[in-house]
């Protein structure tokens, strides 16, 4: 069966996955009962511990797509399209934690679920591009077709990201002026840092092992299990 | 004085919980698939 | 180029009665959405901006999606590329005879516009100015996309599952420049929405081009 990759440290992941948890274990022990509370915000700042290394994360993860995109357009080699597809499904998914944790954090603050702010908004309408290329994705059949395909969907979402984030940012000032946390004190660096390697190691590892889910798919769908060519020919 | 925003611990709980509980459910998902297309 | 756009003009134009079902399409849409704010006059007016746009961008789906509907009738779109022809070509050819039409559809609803929703103003020409680079902005993705999902089931929900997220600044620059130009502009921001759906439209008519040639190659 050939092989598409993504196999090279087949421990690696794990040891990720295991580290990051416990760093993530580590950092909101810390965030939720070390840190003291915020001068205004008070306990809803811890919040903030976990909402701000997902969005890092998360640009992270959009990069590591547009990257993917880019290498699979140059090389062909399917090797990527299984990275970009682990990317996409990732990045959808710290996506829509950043929503949620929005949301959370908006409904105290601002009496509403969603304040229209622009980082928030962007990564929701990115997310819809996302899971528009995982849906496209789903729907053709031909290996390559299809990673050519999403390799030009994902560089044409990516860089619409930050002309999203200009337009919503403009859109949004003239109607609010609230502003979104974004300067932590130095007292709060230490479960910021933590629970942001915490989430980095956690989204690798997933990645790492998506991608290899990817490229078994992609082996079984270029040369089919031996049962299915058997019967093929048997029927011949 | 612990600021302006009170009531604040129910929402962390709920954005901790909801971020633990979702990477947790996909890491797991993660294994199960993986599983499945190694006897594949 | 021009060989192609006038290919897409002529074929255009022969199923001109398509043109006319969209546009009554576009027209009921708007009509709907005044059913669904309800008749009060001066909110109508505040999002007629809003509506006008949320109409086109609908309507440009049943417009794109039919503009690779000849190709993929014949399977011709595999016989243009045996042709000695530039992609690029094809694809601008293509492109710039969707703008026709959504520009034309467009500049066809705001007086629909002006008259549901009292959203009168002098300066018409501004109006049509704003449609046709606002228009622009939808093409030139849509007809990248719609290159794709034409080949493939399901069409017509994945064209505006994949669109309609990346026009998202085009939509908001458009609807604001539009708003402004209906309602007033107090602080001349007029001309920074206008430069910001500029810079969109550059930025994918390029992109998209450029792409294009990997989205049908076989």
């Amino acid at each position: 069966m050939q092989d598409f990759g993504n196999n090279r440290f087949p421990r690696l992941p794990y040891v990720l996955i295991g580290l990051g948890a416990l760093c993530y274990l580590f950092g909101s022990f810390w965030g939720l009962f070390i840190a003291p509370p915020e001068r205004f915000m008070g306990d809803l700042q811890r919040i903030m511990y976990v909402h701000v290394p997902t969005a890092w994360n998360w640009m992270l993860a959009v990069l590591f797509c547009f990257a993917a995109a880019i290498v699979f357009l140059f090389t062909n080699d399917l090797k990527w399209d299984a990275r970009l597809d682990a990317g996409l499904e990732v990045g959808s998914l710290l996506a829509f934690m950043l929503c949620v944790q929005g949301s959370i954090w908006a409904k105290p603050t601002w009496g509403v679920w969603w304040d229209w702010d622009p980082r928030l908004t962007s990564v929701a309408v990115l997310l819809f591009a996302f899971l528009g290329i995982i849906a496209l994705r789903r729907f053709v059949d031909d290996p390559r077709k299809r990673a050519i395909w999403s390799s030009v969907a994902t560089i044409i979402a990516s860089v619409d990201l930050p002309i999203v984030y200009m337009s919503v940012k403009w859109w949004n000032s003239l109607h609010q002026t609230q502003s979104s946390p974004d300067t932590v004190s130095s007292a709060f660096h230490i479960p910021l840092r933590v629970n942001a390697f915490a989430i980095l190691f956690l989204m690798t590892g997933f990645i790492m092992l998506r991608a290899r889910i990817a490229s078994l798919r992609l082996a079984n769908e270029v040369a089919p299990p031996p049962m299915i060519a058997e019967r093929a020919g048997e029927m011949a | 004085m612990t600021g302006v925003v009170t009531g604040g611990w129910s929402f962390v709980w709920a954005a901790y919980g909801l971020t633990t509980a979702a990477l947790l459910i996909y890491g797991v998902s993660l294994f199960m698939r993986l599983k499945e297309e190694r006897q594949r | 180029m021009i060989a192609a756009l006038r290919k897409e003009i002529l074929i255009q134009w022969r199923t001109r009665g398509q043109v006319i079902a969209v546009f009554i399409f576009g027209a009921t849409s708007l009509l709907l959405f005044s059913f669904g704010v309800g008749p009060n006059a001066e909110v109508l007016r505040q999002f007629s901006a809003g509506f006008l746009w949320l109409a086109l961008l609908l309507s440009s789906t049943l417009t794109l999606a039919e503009s690779f509907h000849a190709e993929m009738e014949n399977r011709a779109l595999e016989g243009l590329l045996l042709l000695p022809t530039d992609p690029r070509a094809l694809y601008y050819g293509k492109a710039v005879a969707n703008w026709l039409q959504l520009s034309i559809l467009g500049t066809a609803l705001i007086p629909v516009m002006v008259v549901l929703y009292d959203a009168g103003t002098e300066r018409v020409l501004a109006l049509i100015g704003i449609v046709v680079l606002g228009t622009a902005g939808l093409s030139a993705p849509g007809t990248l996309y719609a290159a794709m999902t034409a080949q493939v089931r399901s069409k017509q929900t994945l064209l505006p599952l994949l669109l309609f997220p990346l026009i998202v600044p085009a939509l908001l620059s458009s609807v604001k420049a539009t708003s402004l130009v209906i309602l007033g502009d107090p602080m001349e921001s007029l001309r920074s929405w206008i430069l910001l759906l500029v810079a969109f439209d550059a930025i994918y008519w390029a992109l998209c081009g450029l792409l294009y040639e990997r989205v049908v190659e076989d």
